[in-house]
């Protein structure tokens, strides 16, 4: 697992982005950047080299599921991976995340070994970098 | 039944004379009397509706509680609920802050106690540690027991991280009462104006009722003089 990626971290609330930060740094990612909304989050993907997106769903500006129908729809971060963390475990909602591409799906509350293990799956099927 | 009887029975009862006799004159003008019957029925019924909703709604018009519902209690509500969104931010971070700056040290702590416990069982084998072999046994313990609690330590630092899970969760059941409540206020305020035409909007409350500003709330001090006029 490169520990190089660089990660950015999609929630309105930010003790949950700080909360997720941490323990990404737990798992050896020190590479952490924050985003408050979907909104804020899109124009930092477009602009830096981020190799891993996670994002909560509920969001006021730009809800999760939109933020990734929109970096599915640009070929530039089309193959970004997307992890979405929420609290949203309804049926239709998660399986309208998979068709909108997402690479994983963690819901809150949740706990570092779960997180480790759907990071690890996508890392799987992620190309060296 | 009887109420359908007394209205209906002696026009029903012409209709259907008539239809024996094959009158048909009479038959249809026993027809219209049936349906005027019914018609003055209608009417009876509309009429009582009309003076319930009227005597309802002055009702609803003089109701001062409508009004305190709209322009201070619902929002007091949301200013409360905001208030509650904002201490439970506070009160998270500072958990972070403090977890953040403790998990270092017990980290380190543990590390070190596990090197030195390393360096002190190399040289007890080597002929390097006191002869005294209670004091040795004593330091092997005591290291290996920080080694242990420091790692204790740590765990559980991580664990009280994550719990902060909570201001996440409940903040976000607690915004879904809030656009609720906006909602709910922002009706109230429509039906006010329509029914009570003239009475000021005082508008929201900033301040929030019994759990008063910083600026509001009485200090320690100013509790202690308070209560030492009371000589307590």
């Amino acid at each position: 697992m490169n520990k190089d990626l660089k990660f950015l971290v999609v929630d309105d609330f930010s003790t949950m982005r700080r909360i997720v930060k941490n323990v990404l740094q737990d798992l050896g990612f020190s590479d952490v950047t924050e985003a408050d909304d979907g909104k804020t989050a899109l124009p930092l993907l477009q602009a830096g080299s981020f190799d891993f997106l996670i994002t909560d769903w509920n969001m006021p500006g730009m809800p999760g599921i939109e933020l990734l129908k929109a970096v599915r729809a640009d070929p530039k971060l089309a193959k970004l991976p997307v992890l979405m963390l929420t609290a949203e475990a309804k049926r239709e909602q998660i399986v309208q995340a998979a068709q909108a591409g997402v690479n994983g799906y963690v819901v809150k509350p949740f706990t570092p070994a779960t997180l480790k293990e759907k990071l690890d799956r996508i890392f799987d099927t992620m190309t060296p970098k | 039944m009887d109420e359908i009887t007394a209205r209906y029975g002696m026009a029903v009862e012409k209709l259907v004379r008539a239809l024996e006799r094959r009158d048909k004159t009479a038959f249809f003008v026993a027809l219209d009397e049936v349906m005027r019957v019914r018609d003055a029925y209608v009417m009876d019924r509309l009429d009582e509706l009309t003076l319930n909703l009227q005597s309802a709604l002055e009702r609803f018009c003089t109701d001062s509680r409508l009004v305190d519902l709209a322009e201070k209690e619902v929002p007091d509500a949301h200013v409360r609920l905001e208030r509650v969104l904002e201490m439970t931010d506070t009160a998270a971070h500072r958990t972070l802050d403090l977890i953040e700056d403790a998990c270092p040290p017990a980290d380190r702590i543990g590390r070190r106690a596990g090197e030195l416990l390393s360096r002190w069982r190399a040289a007890g084998e080597s002929g390097g540690a006191p002869r005294d072999p209670a004091l040795r046994e004593s330091v092997d313990t005591f290291l290996a027991a920080v080694q242990h609690d420091a790692g204790h330590v740590h765990r559980n630092l991580k664990e009280v991280l994550l719990t902060q899970e909570y201001q996440d969760l409940s903040g976000q059941i607690i915004r879904g009462v809030m656009d609720l409540i906006a909602e709910l206020e922002e009706a109230l305020r429509v039906l006010v104006t329509l029914t009570h035409r003239g009475s000021q909007n005082r508008g929201s409350n900033e301040t929030v009722p019994a759990v008063g500003t910083l600026g509001d709330a009485v200090g320690q001090s100013e509790i202690d003089s308070l209560l030492s006029s009371f000589e307590i």
